[in-house]
């Protein structure tokens, strides 16, 4: 196949193949992308054009025609945001917001909940009741909705000026670096950004170049190597492991899921970062809280931040008594666990982090001296707080990421009566490498902020051909890690 | 106030270079530092690719095993065989008959349709052979035709076996989940029986070098020993995991008591029956017949110290299919089981068919030459045959196996070598010999299973939605062969036919004298 075809195939529609940013492909893409980029940097219009234009591929590469629904929903809720702020009268303003958040979350349910619903009726009426639909589901469609409807929201709550140009708002809401794994970046944070002369700044360069190895490390070395060697395996049937293999599992997990989710979430900060564009934080430690409150507040910040604004404070939040406070946390979590995916089981773990939180505020209240976060605690009951959280947090990944609940039994089942503490030894020599990353990953993720700040600092004023070499590292070890053998199925004598 | 300085050029700079040094690095050919390898770091895989000459490839043999440590003298297991089979003295099978003799085994219909598109047929060196017979046992016998299928962890847990069963048994009848430890780590990952073990020590023969003595010197082909304590139980409950799994009429427990000893059985949970067993280092059995059998319990009252457990049969008329599968074995630990114990187990389990599932863990990426090794099959199957001396053997290729290459997967290379092997093995020893790996090609290969969630991310090892697919397969390919062993008995009858036919008799009378030529091909 020459060359031209192959690129041709390469750039075309393809959704088994994202542009996913730890990919070559999206390295030489990226760095053609931002030559051009640096040339419109002071050609406002050209410039937002051609970002438009290839946030527009980026979200076509891995969704196809479905980017159309990108431009629809910058056109409905860019008309919505502008006629709310012409319109005085309450009940319209109340209507159109209605309108704003009716069509979107339709469009949501639509594409992401259709066939979760069908699946619902059967198992209350019969098998066959109601036929399963053939319905593509757009890639971040949940983020770009949340987005949307963060921008007519504030609009209504008077917030927020709305935008003059429909094309500002087309670019804030497909801008590609977080358009398919977020950030969440609330309209009112960015649009100020949007017609700013790009300057990047050396603490921005080191920061984003800072951002890429961590995300890099996280996502493409920790993250993908453990799921495929380690945790993937444990979940597919833990009947199969001991105790002390599930439970590492379980840990593995917890590890990956963060490292996967805030390690993306760091690339998408650091590239945007190099296009002049600040994000918010999105992951702050999380297994470091010491209160599952504090976890919620370290844990996709922008999401929770997102429900807490718009969908907790809407349901009334703390306003309407104890009870009704309680009830709104739940419902909340619960929503918040619905718009991880279309299954029982994030609507359990929603549950339980609902539940845990209601008890945690209610604790919080009647005991007194309770803490909220682990910093306003004395070092040991931080630790056992930490402890604690930390496990709290694990059960609610073993509901989000077995299969179904007998899954999740059977892997409680082995960790409670199967044991094997005379395994563990044997785990870290049959497992080399995953066993590594995971206690090399927990052990980063417990260093302090000012140790991170430090070397972040030290990455900013290392000269380019440091940077460069750093870039190349990493970038070497991943590729390294993306074609190592797979670690075979280790037999422990159990 | 000064304005900032824009790094933004800077920025594009960093990328630029970083592409270009990694565009170098790409040409750097995989080399191994210090006993780690390094593959090639192209980061434009995606428009080019390099050809890699893979010198990991030999065809030089190299050593994969321990050629002393499983050496094996078969004319000694024929003498031990000989020498040890003497008639006992001792009772060797308990009856606990609760139902009457079962029903005749119904006619058997044979159906051609099959469960996989493509038909990967098993190649009989021996036509009409043991292989030919079991077939017609299949077909015909009024009795429990079994199956063994000694394997590793591809089949842990009754993967494959339990689709295999199911199978088999819904064509030729037959209910129960066949042979289930006394008591094993894994018996939760089974899914198709309910084994709840207390006071059990268990050794399988991988440990062979830490499992204490006299236990060491009594693995059956099971692979599994147990040791109890006082007061030992196992419990085995039916599921419904898979079709005539619910109960069966026939349930016979396995086990060893050199001094007498006092056991107890409970039926479904209610009817209780004790056995004192008299001591003698012999295989017993006890055997328990009822109309429906849905639990069985077996409890260790005395004479605990020395009973050795090998574990339950459940069983039918039909086909009855026992997994006999230990993880990391490469088939050579059958040369490590007791061959008087498996020629006890044989005479009260004669087995019609042995299949050998093995290979996996003595593959490896880069070595094809396995002579060494299909040396030692053709040992393993004329061990099975000294064994079980009435049971056809068949012999499994190696199944599909993909390894990383580059960021894809690709089938491993040494597969065609160790199926070749293999085959070769079994035409050798005129056995049977079913390429699994075919099978499976044939069914999108291990990719085409990962991808389905049929087999783990480890990309060998299938699980139960993968064993049925293997197991549709290996059924088919059975079934291939039973139509034309009923091919070859409805000949047979044919050509039989005139002798007892009277009106051809008579017609006979009235050929001409002259013509004896008809008469003596009659």
């Amino acid at each position: 196949m020459d060359l031209g075809t192959r690129l041709a195939e390469l750039l075309s529609y393809d959704s088994s193949s994202p542009l996913i940013f730890s990919s070559g492909l999206f390295l030489y893409l990226f760095v053609g992308f931002l030559f051009v980029y640096h040339l419109l940097r002071r050609t406002i219009t050209a410039r937002l054009l051609y970002v438009v234009a290839f946030s527009l591929f980026f979200y076509y590469k891995s969704s196809g025609m479905y980017f159309l629904l990108l431009l629809l929903a910058a056109t409905y809720d860019f008309m919505i945001g502008y006629s709310l702020y012409r319109t005085r009268t309450p009940w319209i303003r109340k209507m159109l917001v209605v309108m704003s958040v009716a069509i979107n979350l339709a469009m949501l349910g639509y594409f992401k909940y259709t066939n979760f619903l069908v699946e619902l009726s059967n198992q209350l009426f019969g098998e066959g009741f109601l036929a399963f639909q053939n319905i593509f589901l757009p890639v971040g469609i949940s983020f770009f909705v949340f987005q949307s409807m963060s921008y007519t929201i504030d609009i209504y709550r008077r917030q927020l000026k709305p935008l003059e140009s429909w094309l500002d708002y087309l670019f804030y809401l497909s801008f590609f670096p977080g358009l398919l794994a977020g950030p969440i970046v609330r309209a009112r944070d960015f649009i100020p950004q949007i017609r700013r002369k790009v300057c990047i700044t050396r603490e921005m360069l080191g920061t984003a170049i800072f951002l890429l190895l961590t995300g890099l490390f996280k996502k493409a070395i920790i993250s993908d190597y453990i799921a495929l060697n380690f945790v993937d395996r444990i979940f597919d049937d833990p009947t199969q492991y001991s105790g002390v293999e599930c439970l590492m599992g379980l840990y593995g997990y917890a590890l990956q899921i963060y490292c996967d989710f805030s390690g993306y979430s760091d690339m998408a900060i650091g590239l945007a970062l190099m296009m002049g564009f600040r994000f918010p934080k999105n992951f702050d430690a999380p297994y470091q809280s010491a209160t599952i409150t504090e976890f919620w507040r370290r844990w996709h910040i922008s999401l929770s931040s997102w429900l807490r604004d718009y969908l907790y404070i809407s349901l009334g939040g703390n306003r309407k008594g104890r009870t009704r406070t309680y009830l709104n946390l739940l419902l909340t979590m619960l929503l918040g666990g619905l718009w991880h995916g279309a299954a029982i089981r994030f609507i359990l773990w929603g549950a339980l982090h609902g539940i845990a939180l209601a008890i945690h505020k209610m604790w919080l209240s009647v005991v007194p001296g309770a803490k909220l976060a682990g910093r306003e605690m004395n070092p040991v009951m931080r630790l056992l707080g930490v402890i604690f959280t930390f496990h709290i947090v694990c059960l609610g990944w073993l509901v989000f990421r077995a299969d179904s609940m007998q899954t999740a039994m059977e892997l409680l089942h082995q960790i409670f009566s199967n044991f094997q503490t005379n395994i563990f030894p044997q785990l870290f020599a049959g497992y080399p490498l995953a066993m590594t990353l995971i206690v090399v990953g927990f052990l980063l993720h417990f260093v302090p902020q000012s140790i991170d700040r430090r070397v972040e600092g030290l990455i900013t004023r290392t000269p380019m051909w440091g940077q460069v070499a750093l870039l190349v590292v990493m970038i070497w070890c991943v590729m390294q890690i993306k074609s190592s053998d797979i670690q075979p199925f280790i037999y422990f004598q159990f | 106030m000064k304005p900032q300085k824009d790094y933004s050029l800077r920025g594009w700079t960093t990328l630029f270079v970083v592409l270009l040094v990694l565009g170098v690095v790409s040409f750097i050919p995989p080399v191994t530092i210090g006993g780690v390898s390094l593959r090639r770091a192209n980061i434009f895989s995606d428009l080019y690719t390099f050809d890699e000459i893979d010198k990991e490839a030999s065809t030089e043999e190299v050593v994969l095993f321990d050629e002393a440590e499983f050496a094996v003298d078969l004319e000694a297991v024929t003498q031990q065989i000989e020498a040890d089979s003497v008639p006992h003295e001792v009772q060797r099978s308990f009856c606990w008959q609760l139902a009457a003799e079962s029903t005749p085994r119904p006619a058997i219909r044979i159906d051609s349709a099959r469960y996989v598109p493509k038909l990967t047929p098993i190649e009989d060196f021996s036509p009409e052979g043991r292989f030919a017979a079991f077939c017609d046992s299949l077909l015909r016998a009024d009795r429990t035709v079994r199956i063994a299928v000694f394997g590793d962890s591809f089949i842990e847990g009754d993967i494959m076996t339990a689709d295999l069963r199911e199978r088999l048994q819904q064509a030729y009848g037959g209910r129960g989940t066949g042979f289930a430890p006394m008591a094993s780590p894994l018996t939760n990952f089974r899914r198709t029986v309910k084994t709840t073990s207390k006071g059990w020590t268990t050794y399988n023969i991988m440990q062979h070098k830490t499992t204490p003595e006299p236990l060491k010197q009594h693995y059956f082909v099971s692979g599994w020993v147990s040791r109890p304590s006082a007061g030992a139980s196992t419990r085995w409950e039916a599921t419904t995991f898979r079709r005539g799994l619910d109960s069966c009429s026939r349930a016979r427990i396995l086990f060893i008591a050199p001094e007498e000893s006092h056991i107890e059985l409970i039926l479904n949970d209610s009817l209780h029956q004790d056995f004192t067993v008299e001591g003698a280092d012999v295989l017993r059995e006890v055997v328990v017949e009822n109309s429906a059998i849905h639990a069985l319990e077996f409890k260790v009252h005395e004479g605990a110290e020395k009973l050795i457990g090998y574990g339950a049969l459940f069983e039918d008329k039909g086909v009855e299919v026992d997994n006999y599968s230990v993880r990391s074995n490469n088939g050579q630990a059958l040369f490590r089981t007791n061959p008087t114990i498996n020629a006890q187990a044989n005479d009260l389990i004669p087995y019609d068919l042995i299949i050998l599932q093995y290979g996996l863990n003595i593959m490896q990426k880069g070595v094809l030459n396995y002579a060494s090794y299909g040396a030692q099959i053709e040992k393993m199957i004329a061990y099975a045959r000294q064994c079980f001396p009435t049971a056809a053997v068949l012999v499994m290729g190696v199944s599909d196996r993909s390894v990383k290459e580059g960021d894809g997967f690709q089938t491993m290379d040494a597969i065609p070598y160790m199926t070749e092997c293999q085959r070769t093995a079994a035409a050798n020893q005129q056995a049977a010999f079913w390429p699994t790996f075919d099978a499976m090609q044939a069914q999108g290969g291990m990719a085409n299973f990962v991808s389905k969630g049929w087999a783990g991310k480890d990309y060998t090892h299938i699980n139960y939605a993968g064993g049925r697919r293997v197991a549709w397969a290996l059924f088919d390919a059975i079934n291939a062969e039973v139509i034309k062993a009923d091919e070859r008995h409805r000949r047979r009858l044919e050509a039989e036919r005139p002798i007892i036919d009277s009106v051809k008799i008579n017609e006979l009378q009235i050929l001409p004298p002259a013509d004896s030529t008809h008469v003596a091909t009659l």
